[in-house]
């Protein structure tokens, strides 16, 4: 993480670099060469327990305790807030369309064609990246887009680009059509939190769009699917040391960095490891098109005005612990809120069972990612303490907007929305 | 039924006020306490609100009352045996028009009369204590320094475990659905097929505590009504003290984890029963932040949430005893019911246990709008008119 132009929180991995580009590192103090926050590391795992701030150590009448939570806001704070700026809040646009079509793969794009084949029905495609073919003159098309939240059971759909200091979008849609694709999910396993594994999405965006490799020595882990993807790296030039079965894999090795995995019963050198499966959908649309609930949200059947297309309609994989036929209790359920499997075995040994409060009473799942892939760890740890099976777990609430849009962008959408009486 | 049990009291609600208040009991010598909880622990308003806290008000009766609880919040970690992480990071209450100014003016005379610390803040003190703010948009502020602010899921764990602590019995995932009455009073509540009998049973179900007065055969002025929060991703601190922006209905405050959490109500906005999010809150909400603090405007918006509120007619709680049905006690009608919740515990116990009516208590009755008497109060961060 880091700061790019004062804007705080941006994702390295995931940004484009240009020239006077002013970045200034994050999560590190004083300096990246001299960083005291490392020795944060240092800290026994189980001191650790119970949620960021770690209340179990300094009472609140303790003299100590207000110096600590300074402390710990300029810690977790990370970065600088921003300065004002001229033109930050971008006015917000509101469009009509009898079809909107979300994710711009081959199942999305084939969508499109075949809904534009009707002249007469409006079409829009959003997608997170950007377009290799040309479509239909009646398609418009919203690349570099983020749909962050499906409103109103479905039939409006709102999305932002991922430059900031353009304008957010909210499509009033007759149909929409799902075509989200499916994303991999990491092992619970030891390392797997370690820089340098990424999920092949990233590992494949990195060398078809910048051509940079996930590293020198690649191994690419995953499922049966994994071996497309072990393809395509290669074409791009990226050297795959290994293309291996993530049942087979024990751990992935390394301090501070990958330097290999543990698989069957040898070790290979890495210095990159790019999972590839188990996939699973992103859940969060699809909940979000037909949640209700007082006491809790609950997501329905998805309503006839959504349709799930492709790779995302498809049953999810499930959920891989590697080698073992259990957890291992040093992986990370979810690394930026510091929560590992036995940190969830604990609380269900205890009684505690919900996912919600276990959410409540570890963070899981509330850092940048809100729950994306992790809350899925999370309920195959719970499910298999539990001996449920995982579906019946359930998740916490999949909230948008997930860090898609600034308070600028959000509150240039005033014009285009309107207060329900 | 095909089972029957019995309590001394039963508490339907196990959120801060349900938890809270069995322990209170419980420390003054109660025994066999149920908690009954349709939800999961957290699930209603008590793990999904602002956590700001205050004492100050305009009118005298929610000043002393909150005061009280303020003084609670001071000493609960010590009492639950649990750091609850109440921080007296002071509240900021801005004015940014003549007509809120006045309301200030009210308010301050008010603290003075109630004792509570409040200082009206010069303009130098103002760019002191909000840097991050738009200082030519504020006409005057007070600055409460020991309010602040609890976060849930800290004071949630606190009085869970300190209720367990005390051997009372907390059964989430519980439903009551119905209650049994006898002689003029409540003498058993229900839950599927199970009757548990009870010597008094106390309704402190959040936004449902209406309908369950319905189900027990009385009337409970207040509804339910929903609002929304959002969290921004986390930065270094920009806010320091809890602000309530009263002239925007917003409230907001920077959590240790950095992040900015607050809200706006709806002027306007009718009562609503569900805990969704919408299209509309998130661009009025964001609109107020980066009109009062410019610099928010390149920050993210991490996630958004709804939960419902329990406003009476006057946005003042409704506690105590039913008068029209022996033994039903309320703690509802909550709209500050976290900055109100250990204040209210303590004094609807001494009530229950003793008898005796606390002075502070008392403007907040049950039957108060039968009587023509709602409790009017300027500077809550509520819209009376779609309260009311
Ligand atoms: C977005 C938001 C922001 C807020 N900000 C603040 C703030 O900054 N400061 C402040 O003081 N207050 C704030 N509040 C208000 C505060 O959260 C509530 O007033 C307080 O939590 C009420 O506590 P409670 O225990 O009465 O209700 P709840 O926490 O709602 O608990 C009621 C419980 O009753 C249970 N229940 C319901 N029906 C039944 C049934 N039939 N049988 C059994 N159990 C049942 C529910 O499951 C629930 O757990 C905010 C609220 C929201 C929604």
């Amino acid at each position: 993480m880091a700061t790019v132009d004062s804007v705080p929180n941006c994702r390295l991995d995931q940004m484009i670099l240009r020239e006077g580009m002013e970045v200034v590192m994050q999560g590190v103090w004083p300096s990246p060469g001299f960083d005291l926050f490392r020795c944060a590391g240092l800290i026994p795992r189980k001191r650790l327990r119970g949620g960021f701030e770690h209340p179990t150590w300094i009472p609140d009448q303790s003299v100590f305790w207000h110096p600590w939570e300074r402390m710990l806001a300029f810690a977790a704070g990370g970065a600088k807030p921003p300065k004002a700026a001229e033109g930050s809040v971008p006015e917000g646009n509101r469009i009509h369309a009898d079809i909107v079509i979300i994710g711009g793969g081959s199942v999305g794009v084939a969508e499109a064609r075949a809904a534009a084949e009707t002249m007469s029905v409006s079409v829009v495609l959003v997608t997170q990246g950007t377009l290799s073919e040309t479509l239909p003159k009646n398609v418009i098309v919203y690349p570099l887009h983020r749909v962050f939240a499906l409103y109103n059971g479905g039939r409006l759909v709102a999305a932002a680009p991922i430059d900031p200091r353009e304008p957010a979008l909210l499509i009033d849609a007759d149909h929409v059509v799902l075509a989200t694709g499916a994303r991999s999910t990491p092992p619970v396993v030891r390392g797997a939190a370690l820089p340098g594994v990424l999920d092949a999405g990233l590992a494949m965006q990195l060398a078809l769009d910048h051509g940079v490799a996930a590293g020198a020595r690649v191994a690419v882990i995953g499922t049966s699917r994994r071996h497309d993807v072990t393809e395509q790296l290669e074409t791009m030039g990226v050297h795959v040391v290994g293309s291996f079965d993530v049942a087979a894999v024990a751990s992935i090795q390394g301090r501070g960095h990958v330097t290999g995995i543990e698989t069957g019963d040898r070790s290979v050198p890495c210095d990159a490891v790019v999972h590839a499966g188990p996939w699973r959908p992103d859940p969060s649309l699809p909940f979000q098109a037909s949640w209700s609930g007082e006491l809790r949200l609950t997501a329905g059947e998805v309503p006839d005005n959504v349709r799930v297309a492709g790779w995302a309609s498809e049953a999810p994989e499930p959920v891989s612990f590697g080698a073992r036929d259990q957890p291992d209790a040093h992986a990370f359920v979810c690394p930026c809120m510091d929560v590992t499997v036995e940190e969830v075995l604990t609380l269900v040994a205890r009684g505690t069972v919900h996912v919600e409060e276990i959410k409540r009473l570890t963070g899981c799942g509330m850092g940048p990612c809100q729950g994306v892939p992790c809350w899925d760890l999370l309920a195959a740890v719970v499910g298999w303490a539990t001996g449920k099976p995982t579906g019946t777990v359930g998740h916490p609430t999949y909230r948008p907007p997930r860090a898609a849009l600034t308070f600028g962008q959000a509150a240039g959408l005033i014009d285009a929305t309107e207060v329900a009486p | 039924m095909s089972a029957t049990e019995s309590a001394n009291i039963v508490i339907v609600g196990g959120g801060i006020q349900g938890l809270l208040l069995a322990f209170n009991l419980a420390d003054r010598g109660q025994k066999d306490i149920v908690v009954l909880d349709a939800g999961y622990w957290q699930g209603g308003a008590s793990g999904r609100n602002g956590t700001l806290v205050r004492g100050g008000f305009s009118s005298t009766e929610w000043t002393r009352f909150f005061e009280h609880s303020v003084d609670q919040w001071r000493g609960l970690s010590r009492r639950l045996g649990h750091n609850v992480m109440y921080t007296r990071r002071g509240y900021a209450i801005v004015a940014e028009s003549e007509r809120s100014s006045a309301v200030l003016d009210t308010a301050l005379q008010t603290h003075r009369e109630c004792g509570v610390s409040s200082e009206r803040l010069s303009r130098p003190r103002m760019a002191q204590v909000l840097p991050a703010a738009d200082q030519t948009r504020i006409v005057d502020m007070i600055h409460l320094a020991d309010g602040g602010t609890a976060p849930h899921h800290a004071a949630m764990k606190g009085a869970l475990t300190a209720c367990r602590k005390k051997g009372v019995d907390l059964r989430y995932g519980t439903e009551v659905t119905d209650f049994e009455r006898q002689n003029g009073r409540i003498s058993a509540v229900v839950c599927g097929d199970t009757r548990i009998d009870a010597d008094l049973v106390v309704i402190a179900a959040g936004a449902h505590s209406a309908d369950l007065a319905t189900k027990a055969g009385v009337v409970l002025d207040a509804q339910p009504f929903r609002i929304e929060a959002m969290a921004s991703e986390p930065v270094r601190p920009m806010i320091g003290p809890a602000v309530a922006l009263i002239d925007r209905l917003t409230y907001v405050h920077q959590t240790a984890r950095g992040e900015i959490v607050g809200g706006s109500e709806l002027a306007g906005e009718s009562a609503k029963r569900n805990i969704i999010s919408t299209e509309y809150v998130m661009p009025r909400y964001a609109r107020h932040m980066v009109d009062m603090f410019p610099g928010i405007a390149r920050m993210r918006i991490l996630r958004q949430w709804g939960g419902m509120l329990h406003p009476a007619p006057d946005g003042g709680p409704l506690l105590g005893a039913h008068p029209d049905l022996e033994s039903l006690w309320f703690s509802a009608g909550w709209t500050y019911g976290i900055a109100g919740a250990p204040g209210a515990a303590d004094l609807l116990a001494k009530a229950i246990v003793t008898g005796e009516i606390d002075e502070r208590m008392r403007p907040f009755a049950v039957d108060r709008f039968r009587r023509g008497k709602p409790v009017m109060e300027a500077s809550a961060v509520i819209d009376n008119a779609s309260v009311g």
